[in-house]
């Protein structure tokens, strides 16, 4: 996860159907608070997206289609869920 | 302001309603709002093709979603491709990213629409929300980067669920 960056605490995972029933991989960026500040915040969460799409190859892979949650360290502390642990 | 950029602004307002603490209310309807925003620009752009203006609105009411999902994960897959053989930097390889943009992001916003409207297990947090809303305003930015292009209009016309102009299969 290093090669995430500071911005990203930690990163969880959940693999499942979309929508549509569509195979599935979910995951669940933990953020800095700093990273988190709607200022630069596009910027890291296409960045978090890309190198992981582009590290995994998900799709061409495995053929699940990526979808990515983010939230904030104290987002997370605030809402304590165990599937963000 | 085009309807879909009144939706943006909207789901924006929506996931800024609350100071502090913001209610799981105005953010499911704001992550729904980002959302209809793209769909309803797409779909706008698309019949804007259609020359008698009077029946845009009917036409409007062939999308669907499913579709129109399909169509995105095709282009994805395409522009992937398209990426695989190291295209040189320039005026086109800028525009298939304008194009992978705006299709990502349809598909994820539109997976987000569907937990936000019927999942009440998954708990939203403001920081996914407003990440949402700033990509959609992005995948304003690209479409609009690109409109005018055929690729770009060829794409409009494989949301309707059929096959893409000048594409074999």
């Amino acid at each position: 996860m290093g090669t995430l960056g500071p911005d990203v605490v930690r990163v969880r995972y959940t693999l499942g159907e979309d929508w549509t029933g569509d195979d599935a991989i979910f995951f669940r960026v933990l953020l800095s608070d700093r990273a988190s500040k709607r200022r630069g915040l596009l910027q890291v969460t296409n960045r978090v997206r890309d190198r992981i799409v582009q590290t995994l190859e998900p799709v061409e892979e495995w053929g699940l289609l990526p979808y990515f949650e983010f939230r904030s360290e104290s987002e997370q502390a605030a809402l304590k869920e165990k599937a963000w642990a | 302001m085009a309807f879909g950029d009144d939706l943006l602004e909207q789901a924006q307002h929506l996931a800024n309603r609350e100071r502090k603490e913001p209610r799981q209310a105005s953010l499911r309807r704001a992550v729904s709002t980002a959302y209809y925003a793209l769909f309803h620009l797409l779909i706008s752009e698309a019949t804007l093709n259609w020359k008698r203006a009077e029946y845009r609105d009917a036409l409007a009411r062939v999308f669907e979603h499913g579709k129109m999902k399909s169509a995105c994960r095709k282009k994805m897959g395409e522009l992937t491709g398209y990426y695989k053989t190291n295209p040189r930097a320039g005026s086109e390889l800028t525009a298939a990213q304008h194009l992978h943009r705006v299709a990502q992001t349809f598909v994820e916003a539109q997976n987000n629409r569907h937990a936000a409207d019927y999942d009440n297990s998954r708990v939203w947090a403001r920081t996914d929300v407003l990440a949402e809303i700033e990509s959609v305003a992005n995948a304003f930015k690209s479409w609009r980067a690109i409109r005018n292009e055929d690729f770009a209009q060829a794409f409009l016309v494989s949301l309707f669920g059929g096959k893409e102009p000048g594409k074999e299969q």
